[in-house]
Parts: C-alpha cells; structure tokens; sequence
C-alpha cells in the first residue's frame, strides 16, 4: 500500500459564535490512532478553520462532519485549528477538540504539582520534562508552536509532530538552571531523527556554553549553581525513516556528552514504556548519572531481535517478567549500570536528583559506569562473569551477588527491594 | 582483487608499511590478554611511515565464549579490547605536543553489536558507549583519528567503530562496501512503507538510503575513494590535514559536529542549521531568568 501525507482544509461559520481567546493553546501526542492540535487565535471574520495533516485518504467528508458538528456545539469563531492526524477515529477527533478547547478556555496549564506524584509511567514527555523541574521554572526551547517538524516523514506518509517528539528546554531545581530532554514514546518510539536529533545536540552545546559563560564571570560559582543536563529517555534509538540523519546525530550526542565530563553532569532518567535502546543504550551509558524507576528499561538490542537471534527456548520475547529482569530496573540496580532505583514518580526522580546535586562534580563522575581505563577494567570483571557463570536468567546474577532467595526480590516494592537486596560487588 | 568484505586483517596489512603491522602491541608492549575480543584486531604500524595505533574488526573468526559475536560484530570483549587500546594510547602519548600524538586508524567492516542475552544482562551497551567515549577523548586531546570503511558499516556498530572519528573515508560502492542502519528490505517490514516506493525514493532521498554515497551527501563521509591501493596515501593526506584543524584545539573544526556542518553544505541535512540557531536565539532571550 503506498501512503501519502497530505494537508485538508475546512472553514465553518456558527451563528452566535464567541470569539476564540487571543492565545495559541497545544494539546495532545501523535500516537497511533491519535492527534495532536494548535488553537490559535486569528481573525477569520467570526469564522473557524481547520487544517489537517494526515495520512488518511478517502474520509474528508468525515473530517468535515465532524469539524462542523463541534463549531456548531462549541460555538467557537475567528479561531485557527491545526491537527496532525494519526489515523485517529472521528470519535477520538471530536473528543481531543472538545477536551483541548476546555483546557484552552479554562487556561490550564500543565503544572508540577499536578504532575509529581502520578504514575511516571504514563506521562508524556511535555509532562515528564515540566515534572522534573520546579513549578514554573521550565521554558520550552523550539516548541511545537515554532512547528519544526520533520521534513522527511511528509515524503514518506508518515504523520508529523509539531516537537518531532521531543520536548527540549530549561528549568530550575532550587538555584541550579537545569537543562531537560524529554522523548516521547508514542511518537514514533520516541526515535531520533534529524530534528528531534538537531534539538538534543543544541541542549548539550547549550548547557556546556551557559556553564562556561558563567564560570567566566565567576569562577567560584558555588557547584549548587552550577548547570546539569537532564534526559528523560523513551526510545529505541535511530528512526528508520530517517536512519542515516538520526545515526549521525547520534555520534554527535557522544561527543557532546565527552565534552560536558568535568563540567555540566548528565543525568539519565529511565522510567517510561518504551525504555531506552538502540544507539540510546549507548548514550545513556555514557552520561555521569542514571536514574531508573522499576518499570523502567535500559539495554542494547530489543527483545525479540534476541529472540530472533538467540532462538526462543533462549530469549522468549514474548515473556513479560523475562523481559524486565534482563532490562529492567531492578536488575540494572543490582548489576550497578543504574544508581538509583525509585519510585514510579516524578517526585521519587526528584528526590534522587537531589542526592546527586549535593555532591561535587568529581563526586558524581564516580558514578560513571565507563570513560576511563579504570572504569573499563571494572567493566571487564563482569564481561569475566558473564563467560565464568553463564547465567540462564538475572536472577542467576542476583544470586552470585549474595541475593539468596533471588527470586523473591521480583515482586517487592521498591522500599523493600533497596532494603534487601545486595548490589553485585566484584573485587 | 572485488572487495575487502570479512578481509579485516588483510585491509590492515594493505594499508600499512611493510611487515609494519604488530598486534596487540603498543610501544612495545604486549596491551590485551590471551583469548580476549577474537573479532577486534588491535596493535601498532606504520602508514607512509607515520607510526599509528590500528584498530579494525576481523570478519573471519568468532568468540568462542560469546556465541552471538562472529563474522566481525563487536561484543563485550570486542569493544573493552579496542576502548583499552585507545587510552594505552592517550595515555602513553600524555605528555607529547599535540602535533605528535598518534593517529589513531580505525578500519571499519563490522555488521553489528552483540546482539544476545548475556550481552543485555551484563550491559553490552556500556562496551559499546564507553569505546566511544574513549575514541572521542582521544580525538580532543589531539590525536588524529581517521576510519576507513572497507567493508560493512552498519548501524550501531558504525557509531561504535566509526562515527567518532575526525575523518571518515569509505571504498566506494564498487568494493562492495555497506553503509546503513538497515537494509532497505527491513526498512519497508518495519516502517510499513512500500518497498517499491522506497527504492525509488532512496535514488534521491540520502536520509534513509543505503550506501556511501549518501552517507557523503550528509556529511557523514570526508572522501570516498575509488582507487584501493591509494588507501594508505589518502590516510596519510587526512593525517597532515587533521592536524593542520586541529592545530589550534579547535574541536569543532573536525568529528560528528563538523560533518554535521557539513551535511548542511552538502544539502543532505537541511533543518539541522536552523534548529540550533533557532534554539540559541530562543535561549538568548531568556537566558537571564536562570542566571
């Protein structure tokens, strides 16, 4: 089947309409079967218009049914509406309208304090990224009403996000100005492409010149004031549509991150459905700090290309509690590739963050997994491991490491598990 | 002689000075262990006669203790040998001037990370970021590091052994070489697109295509080269070349963040430029709120 994307255009006057506020107002994830929208106030003679980028052909009798159904009930006028469209059905398009023309209207704004103490898990990545931060401190840079979208996917069929499914921007954490990327697993997986790639490079340069432009004005700048990066992963990595761009940009996160060492710290938060895999692994391995909630997945290559590889009486993909202990975070915990195990929330993420920030930046370089000869040394002791024990599951690590009922630890709770289990300590 | 596919070992002996090639040694020293990293090969030779650090991926062997790591992947062990014979390196070259620390020839046929069970428990991902870690330090602190792709060039494995280079080179298509994420067979399953309109697209479209010569388009290769036996000479040209950009400490002026520059030029990546102008403009105008 070939796919194609393509922009339709509607325009619907009500009779007694009211006049959309003078705001832009965004709302919503280009998930499978779902959309995103900007309102926007602009002067159409009292009329309102829809524009719609979608993948879909065949259905814009549809599209204008129901757009004219909810001007006739919303009663909106002199209002611009932009969608991009992901195969969502029209009930799911009439729902988002009048859910995002609430919160337009009611001026809600996504806040922290709403946002910290719900399940990490589920938030998206506009809400992890203000979540982490403290209450409105967190400016979006190239948001989704600058509409830098990808200029490959049009060309391919594929819907388009406004953020290209990442959030970028700045925050605070007490006094430290705190750099945040945040990906978005419904979009694409969260993948990495060249806009979406283009936006977390600049993070890292930007965080690093903001350091260094303060340092130049002072040099004993207090290390609580001092910059950090954060990267709230969800994704497998490259995005296939964009695969050699998204490559690429990979390589240039390295270097930045090679960089930022010994000046602004890196933190990995890892706790949202898709995990962090692919050339992402990489990355994430690579940063000073990381942070992962049990729900959370961190790893090289996905499990069904295990599966694939490997066969399925050795890796079943398809089995759930297999695939989280191998990648999960209570088994990154234990083998030491994650430094904090928390909570499911924005608020337990938090709360390790703060531990971090107490400490100074040789302190938290220690906390590193690789990038010195030492460290790799280190890293070689497990390689050892893995041939000297040939562990049919983690579990078999959990035990080497002194767990002696191991497989009680899988259904802890978080509190529980960090008072009991042991972390893998190899002399 | 149709293609260097697998030949890992014999790419290396082409390329450097005669009965120059010492494996797994550096300065004289024997660097890795018995039975370690059976698909890396690292060591010492001369190229024109410029003593260089070589490191490359053998197509021909397997590691015995790591069933998924054969035909050149790079494992566990793979990536800890060829990390450590990059900070043996920087580490001996410490106190020399910039203009005398070592290149550093990374030659490139490698079709993947392992991909395995014992590989996601023990942290594969590690092995791989931190080889490239430490090729990126080497790379600021001065020595010039060029790779070569004589053979496959895929995915993470590229960005593993590749991607962190000052410079890049590739054979061109007519040695056989393979530069892509994946091929566009699996691009098509996975993405849902018809493989037809593809193929057709990929003709014109160098950001998801397969082969060098997009690669070049983007940016993400300095020189293709056409002539085999020229390899040693063009290494040796972007030697001088490296150290002439880097001469002042400048890191920007070569690696990932200049091919991205020159991407922009080449017309391959084309917002890339505009992003990170607009998110510094952005920035600029809020910066005194996080002061």
């Amino acid at each position: 089947m070939s796919k194609e994307l393509r922009t339709i255009e509607f325009e619907f006057k009500s009779a007694d309409f009211k006049e959309f506020p003078k705001t832009s107002f965004h709302y919503g994830v280009v998930g499978s079967g779902d959309m995103e929208l900007i309102y926007q106030h602009k002067d159409l003679g009292g009329a309102a218009k829809m524009t719609v980028c979608t993948p879909v052909t065949g259905f814009d009798h549809v599209w204008k049914m129901v757009f004219e159904k909810f001007i006739t009930t919303a009663k909106i006028g002199n209002v611009l509406i932009e969608i991009n469209d992901n195969n969502a059905t029209p009930a799911v398009v009439f729902l988002r309208l009048n859910q995002a023309l609430k919160e337009a209207l009611a001026g809600t704004e996504l806040i922290n304090s709403n946002i910290v103490n719900a399940s990490f898990l589920e938030l998206s990545a506009r809400e992890r990224a203000i979540g982490l931060v403290d209450e409105n401190t967190f400016t979006e840079l190239v948001s989704s009403y600058d509409k830098m979208s990808s200029p490959h996917l049009p060309l391919m069929g594929e819907s388009i996000e406004f953020d290209d499914g990442i959030i970028t921007g700045v925050g605070k954490i007490g006094e430290k100005t705190v750099f945040v990327i945040s990906q978005e697993g419904k979009y694409i997986g969260g993948s990495l492409g060249e806009v979406s790639g283009a936006k977390f490079v600049n993070v890292l340069r930007l965080a690093r010149n903001f350091y260094e432009s303060m340092l130049a004005k002072n040099p004993s700048l207090p290390e609580s004031k001092r910059p950090a990066i954060l990267i709230s992963f969800e994704t497998g990595g490259v995005r296939l549509h964009e695969a050699n761009a998204g490559l690429l940009a990979h390589a240039e996160i390295m270097n930045e991150l090679q960089l930022n060492r010994g000046k602004v710290p890196v933190i990995s938060i890892i706790g949202s459905k898709v995990g962090c895999f692919g050339g992402m692994g990489f990355i994430a391995a690579a940063t000073d700090v990381i942070i992962m909630s049990e729900y959370g997945r961190l790893g090289l290559t996905g499990p069904e290309v295990i599966e694939q590889e490997m066969g399925k009486d050795e890796f079943d993909s398809s089995d759930r509690a297999l695939v989280y202990r191998t990648t999960g975070g209570k088994h990154k915990y234990i083998v030491g590739d994650s430094n904090f195990l928390v909570e499911n929330t924005a608020m337990s993420f938090r709360e390790a963050l703060k531990k971090v920030f107490s400490l100074d930046i040789n302190e938290i370089s220690k906390l590193r997994r690789v990038g010195s000869v030492e460290m790799i040394e280190k890293q070689k002791k497990l390689v050892k491991l893995s041939v000297d024990l040939q562990p049919k599951d983690s579990v078999d690590v959990w035990r080497y490491a002194g767990n002696e009922n191991p497989e009680k630890l899988i259904d802890l709770n978080v509190k529980t598990f960090l008072e009991t289990a042991k972390q893998l300590n190899l002399k | 002689m149709d293609n260097l596919l697998g030949k890992g070992r014999l790419a290396i002996g082409m390329i450097s000075d005669k009965d120059s090639f010492q494996e797994n040694i550096i300065d004289g020293k024997t660097i890795v262990e018995k039975d370690f990293g059976d698909c890396a090969v690292v060591g010492t030779i001369k190229i024109n006669g410029i003593e260089s650090v070589v490191i490359g991926n053998d197509g021909e062997t397997y590691n015995p203790r790591f069933p998924v790591v054969y035909a050149g992947i790079i494992g566990m062990e793979e990536a800890y040998k060829m990390a450590e014979a990059v900070y043996i390196t920087i580490k001996n070259d410490a106190s020399k001037p910039q203009s005398e620390k070592r290149p550093i020839i990374l030659v490139v046929d490698t079709p993947g990370n392992g991909p395995g069970k014992q590989e996601e428990i023990f942290g594969m991902n590690k092995a791989t970021g931190g080889y490239q870690l430490a090729l990126a330090e080497a790379r600021h602190k001065g020595h010039p590091i060029v790779a070569i792709v004589i053979g496959r060039a895929v995915s993470g494995a590229f960005l593993c052994h590749g991607l962190q280079a000052d410079h890049i080179l590739s054979l061109d298509a007519n040695f056989g070489t393979m530069i892509h994420v994946m091929p566009i067979s699996s691009i098509a399953r996975i993405t849902k697109l018809d493989i037809e309109k593809l193929t057709a697209m990929s003709a014109a479209n160098p950001v998801f295509a397969s082969g060098a010569k997009f690669f070049y388009q983007l940016g993400g290769i300095e020189e293709l080269i056409t002539d085999i036996d020229s390899m040693s000479s063009i290494i040796a040209k972007h030697i001088d070349e490296i150290r002439k950009l880097k001469s002042n400490g400048e890191v920007d002026a070569t690696g990932p963040y200049a091919r991205g520059k020159l991407g922009g030029e080449r017309k391959g990546r084309i917002v890339r430029e505009k992003i990170i102008q607009m998110m510094n403009d952005q920035f600029a105008a809020v910066e005194s709120k996080y002061c």
